[in-house]
């Protein structure tokens, strides 16, 4: 029984990477191929970002003979990642998964259920924290060679990494169900909650490069701390350069805290997942009617849609507060973006032409990582009935999630890149274009998601993680538009030489405007015969 | 009203329909039976333009649904088994959501809205979220919303399905009524006694040929339904 419901929980995580949909029947060989050579582009990309940090710190850490800091930091931020990139769907999954009551309901103890449903969160975290780990412990082989301890050992302690990640984003899963069980707008105490976190994370992250240099220059007293204070990040350390009895501690520790957080979740499960919501009735008063025409009222639903749901918001929203961020740090670091595009107006002229392409290309980074048109046509779910037996137009469908997408995104995105554009002063003329751009770019990634998603529907989720996080819609669009965005800025650059600033934003507007007006006619007609069908 | 002709609808090697023609006039109430699996739910939503057929015409007021889909919409409500609805709205805004596709105004949506949901004494919950509803709830709202734009074709599904008793005798009062006006209404039911008492008319489905159709005194003759139904089935 428990085999079952975790290969039903796998199958789940996985089944749109392998499954055609419309079809029901396995995806083609080369389909997988493509998309697992896509995941694995992606994968060495970022991996490669952890790995260059690896190699810094752990030429400087074997020096002073404490390699187990190296393990030690890494694992903290494997750990963080892990944490961070499963956190918001560890609610939505654990808890409200729409088969929740069916099987409670059926003769499955609750804690095979919570343990299927614990080891869907344990993957994602794996995979989150493989990312940072790996890379570590390659740039510590390379640096400090091989034993066969100092081989297994991390290996081995990645899995348990991968519970201790799992433990802690059950956690706040767990408060976040304990304050939205308590009070009515859950969405919005969810968005902050987490949207906090997600600011402090980048602060964080942001100084990174400072921080790194601290452990680095300071690393015989952070050592200390570590040791003293966080005992288990230390025996993780230790246990990841070939000392036995790190490893058995780590491993200890995070057994220990899962079984706490096994016991916590035990008793709590069945109350939270079946728990409805504290809301009162609230009356109907007659009269409250405002007239919409049919256009509103589908584009109201989206946005109906869009606002009700916390994972929708923050995983396919979280772009823009990067925009958000990134422009205030425009403001505030102002002086030396001014430094640095001097120094490449005179050292690098084609890249110092290329500042407003580039600057937009940083946007257009951000702006993908909006998808919010990208599971909208999968999110209609059990609910695509309505729309399809009313008389409404399929291209009117689709329309109001393009307008829904735009809604969302493009006040932050002007507002991002105009500040942006005036902190590394550039004219009017300039930040005009720009902001046509970014918006262009915008529609472009609106077009795409849904493009993607009519080719690649999922109407038979049990959570919404799945077509908001994991789906092959959302991740084409996120990973696709980095990058163009990528191509935006490389374009610039081969361009501002010859044709200055102002002539290649035209340029590469003119070249977006035509791309997204091809993508608007295959929207409005194959798109819309593709939507009829479903 | 409604015009079937020769509709066929094949998955994959299956027939789910096989060569079914009905025709439904203004003023009848038309019940369809079957086993579960002949065929019954797979027509209603072809009828309603969900589903795409491979043969076959269905026509509305003769107007194609293959051809002008928009414009036979325009004319239906369609109730499926299982309503699920928007669970992000509450029940009022869900109503004014399908009144502002129809185009109903403002005045005449809360005149409906008010005289059904106090039929089926749903208005105390109209501004609670429809996540919060029972199945009866949601079904009751579905048939508001199926309503409240006046159609002159309701399509349901097994629309008996979870409602209480009194909710269920307001529902037959609101079909006899809406055919006395000229609508017409095709719904599938489990419910032999229900259909006997309701429909002007019946269709008997089996593995997706119609094996016998027509007013409620030709098929069942001085039988039971059930007893015709069961006949026909073996």
């Amino acid at each position: 029984m428990l085999k079952a419901l975790i290969k039903k929980q796998i199958a789940e995580f996985f089944a749109p990477y392998f499954m055609n949909r419309k079809t029901g029947k396995r995806k083609s060989h080369t389909e997988m191929i493509g998309f697992g050579i896509l995941m694995g582009v992606l994968f060495l990309f970022l991996a490669g970002i952890f790995f260059m940090m690896g190699i810094g710190m752990t030429q400087v850490f074997v020096a002073i003979n404490m390699e187990w800091l190296l393990y030690s930091i890494m694992g903290l931020i494997a750990i963080t990642l892990g944490v961070v990139g499963s956190v918001f769907s560890t609610y939505a999954g654990l808890y409200q998964a729409k088969d929740n009551e069916m099987l409670i309901s059926m003769p499955i103890p609750s804690s095979y259920i919570l343990l299927s449903r614990l080891v869907g969160v344990y993957v994602i975290c794996l995979m989150y924290s493989a990312l940072v780990w790996i890379p570590a412990a390659i740039s510590y082989w390379i640096t400090a060679g091989c034993t066969p301890t100092n081989v297994i050992f991390p290996i081995i302690l990645l899995f348990f990494i991968g519970v201790v990640d799992t433990v802690i984003t059950c956690i706040l899963g767990w408060i976040v169900a304990l304050i939205a069980g308590k009070t009515k707008n859950k969405t919005v105490i969810t968005v902050i909650i987490s949207a906090v976190f997600l600011i402090a994370y980048l602060m964080f992250c942001s100084q990174m490069s400072t921080v790194m240099e601290g452990f680095i220059a300071n690393s015989a007293a952070i050592g200390g701390v570590i040791s003293r204070w966080i005992y288990p990040v230390a025996q993780l350390g230790y246990g990841a350069t070939g000392d036995a009895a790190g490893l058995m501690i780590f491993i200890l520790i995070s057994i220990a805290v899962f079984a706490i957080c096994w016991f916590v979740l035990s008793k709590t499960f069945i109350n939270f997942a079946t728990k409805k919501t504290g809301e009162k009735k609230k009356a109907y008063k007659a009269g409250e009617v405002r007239v919409k025409s049919l256009q509103k009222a589908l584009l109201q639903r989206e946005l109906s849609r869009f606002k009700s749901s916390s994972v929708y918001i923050l995983n396919t929203g979280i772009g823009a507060i990067f925009m958000v961020i990134v422009a205030v740090m425009a403001i505030i670091n102002r002086n030396d973006l001014l430094i640095i595009v001097s120094f490449f107006k005179e050292a690098y002229p084609f890249v110092g032409n290329a500042v407003p392409v580039i600057a937009v290309g940083v946007m257009c980074f951000m702006i993908a990582m909006c998808p919010v048109s990208a599971p909208s046509v999968s999110l209609e779910g059990k609910n695509l009935w309505i729309v399809r037996s009313l008389p409404v137009k399929a291209s009117e469908a689709l329309n109001a999630k393009i307008n829904m997408h735009m809604f969302v995104i493009t006040v932050p995105t002007v507002v991002s890149t105009v500040i942006i554009g005036a902190a590394i002063n550039m004219n009017v003329g300039v930040i005009m274009l720009m902001t046509l751009l970014a918006v262009v770019f915008t529609l472009f990634i609106a077009y795409l998601g849904i493009v993607l998603n009519l080719k690649r529907p999922n109407f038979t989720w049990t959570s919404e993680v799945i077509p908001i996080k994991q789906s092959m819609p959302v991740s084409i669009t996120l990973f696709g538009g980095w990058i163009i965005a990528l191509g935006i800025i490389g374009l610039g650059i081969l361009m501002g030489g010859a044709l200055g600033d102002a002539l290649s934003l035209i340029v590469i507007l003119a070249i977006f405007i035509v791309i997204d007006f091809l993508i608007n006619k295959w929207i409005k007609t194959r798109g819309a015969a593709i939507f009829d069908e479903m | 009203m409604l015009k079937i002709e020769h509709l066929t609808k094949i998955y994959g090697d299956k027939k789910a329909v096989d060569d079914l023609s009905l025709e439904i006039n203004a003023g009848e109430i038309y019940g369809f039976i079957g086993h579960n699996g002949a065929g019954k739910t797979t027509t209603l939503k072809s009828v309603v333009g969900i589903l795409k057929f491979e043969q076959g015409e269905i026509t509305i007021d003769g107007v194609s649904i293959k051809d002008n889909p928009i414009a036979c919409k325009k004319k239906i409500a369609y109730i499926p088994d299982n309503p699920d609805l928007y669970e992000f709205m509450t029940g009022i805004q869900y109503l004014n959501f399908i009144a502002d596709i129809f185009g109903v105004s403002a005045e005449e949506r809360e005149k409906r809205i008010s005289e059904l949901a106090d039929m089926l004494e749903l208005t105390s919950d109209l501004g609670s979220s429809i996540s919060s509803y029972s199945h009866g709830m949601k079904q009751k709202l579905a048939l508001i919303s199926a309503w409240i734009h006046d159609p002159k074709l309701i399509i349901m599904d097994e629309p008996f399905v979870g409602l209480d008793p009194k909710a269920s005798h307001a529902m037959k009062k609101m079909m006899r009524e809406s055919c006395d006006k000229g609508a017409a209404i095709f719904f599938s039911t489990h419910v032999l006694e229900v259909a006997e008492k309701l429909c002007d008319k019946i269709a008997i489905i089996k593995e997706g040929k119609l094996i016998k159709s027509g007013t409620m005194e030709e098929v069942r003759g001085d039988e039971s339904l059930e007893s015709v139904f069961l006949e026909l089935e073996d």
